[in-house]
């Protein structure tokens, strides 16, 4: 080191902030233990709903179908569980990589998030137009249209969410991959 | 080794290296206060995961400077105070809010830096070696030397005004 970093060096060291370490390792490991916490109840939680799932499934439902369409549905809590937990874990890999990599790896989350959305969108659009298609070409008696009607009534507001999410992170990501772009 | 004790260690040992790395990047004390608390729940995160490959020093190095790029990334008024790119040293902009009578401190000059200048002036510093900043930011070691150069001659014209 030449004398100019030596000098640097010596500042630098002695505008270093008071961090209370003790206190740090308090809160850091009480924050570690939160976080193992709701690890923990997000795998139980899927595991319990899946649970009631199956005893509904066993128990409670006459038909084959049904019972089959409820064990098939027990499997998204789980799943979903297991989703959240490797998620949680790829975060962990995130901070291993160097700064290169990191950024890489943000832009490709983004990429794969509108990539994501456009899809959930598309699949949405095509699902809300094949009800219609059910109640305005398949429209046997009233009370099964009301059925479909409130099926369309519920669903339309989640496709309009998913599609304005799509549109809005569409126009975002520009600026988004720029401001990654930007840091180095 | 039992992992409160080893986290013990580790944070009593690293928390004024935790506390730089984190003051060059956030000059605001209570997000900075929020970010060394982050990045030392990342460090602790990744002990389990520590092959030996590098020192210990250089592998918390890079957690932390991991976790100022993403604390950087999320606070969008943050980057846009430090952010500081220019490719003309005549026209460098004057830093947010100091009396340009007062001379700058070293770590004042440093957060007026660029991202790519801070991380490997900040490394210098800490001593860190050409090949061990490299490792941690991913580039090569000619980038590294480029970079510090050029970090050098902004930090010497800030700190002569």
């Amino acid at each position: 080191m030449d004398e100019q970093l030596k000098k640097w060096k010596q500042s630098y060291t002695e505008s270093t902030p008071t961090v209370d370490a003790s206190l740090l390792i308090k809160q850091v490991k009480a924050a570690r233990k939160k976080e193992q916490v709701k690890r923990w109840l997000d795998i139980l939680s899927g595991c319990a709903v899946a649970l009631f799932c199956i005893f509904t499934a066993v128990y409670y439902v006459d038909t084959a179908v049904n019972r089959g369409l409820l064990l098939a549905l027990s499997l998204v809590p789980v799943c979903a569980s297991i989703w959240a937990y490797r998620k949680s874990m790829s975060k962990d890999d995130a901070t291993q990589m160097n700064v290169q990599q990191l950024l890489t790896l943000k832009r490709n989350a983004l990429l794969n998030q509108l990539q994501y959305w456009r899809l959930s969108a598309w699949v949405l659009c095509l699902l809300f137009i094949g009800l219609f298609a059910m109640l305005f070409f398949n429209s046997s008696d009233a009370a099964s249209d009301k059925m479909w009607q409130t099926i369309m009534l519920v669903q339309a507001p989640i496709v309009a969410f998913t599609v304005v999410r799509y549109v809005l992170l569409k126009r975002a990501l520009p600026a988004a991959l720029k401001k990654i772009d930007n840091v180095l | 080794m039992n992992e409160h004790a080893n986290i013990d260690a580790v944070l009593t040992t690293f928390t004024p290296l935790l506390g730089r790395i984190a003051a060059s990047y956030e000059t605001d004390p209570r997000l900075r206060e929020d970010l060394i608390q982050d990045i030392s729940l990342a460090v602790w995160r990744a002990l389990e995961r520590f092959k030996h490959e590098s020192s210990l020093k250089t592998y918390v190095a890079k957690i932390a400077h991991n976790r100022c790029v993403d604390h950087v990334l999320k606070e969008k008024k943050h980057n846009d105070r430090l952010h500081n790119d220019v490719e003309d040293m005549d026209e460098m902009p004057l830093s947010n809010g100091l009396n340009q009578d007062t001379a700058l401190d070293v770590t004042q000059a440093i957060q007026r830096l660029g991202i790519t200048y801070k991380q490997v002036i900040t490394m210098q510093l800490e001593g860190f070696s050409q090949q061990e900043i490299a490792s941690v930011l991913g580039i090569n070691e000619a980038a590294v030397a480029k970079r510090s150069s050029r970090a050098r001659l902004l930090l010497e014209q800030w700190l002569k005004e």
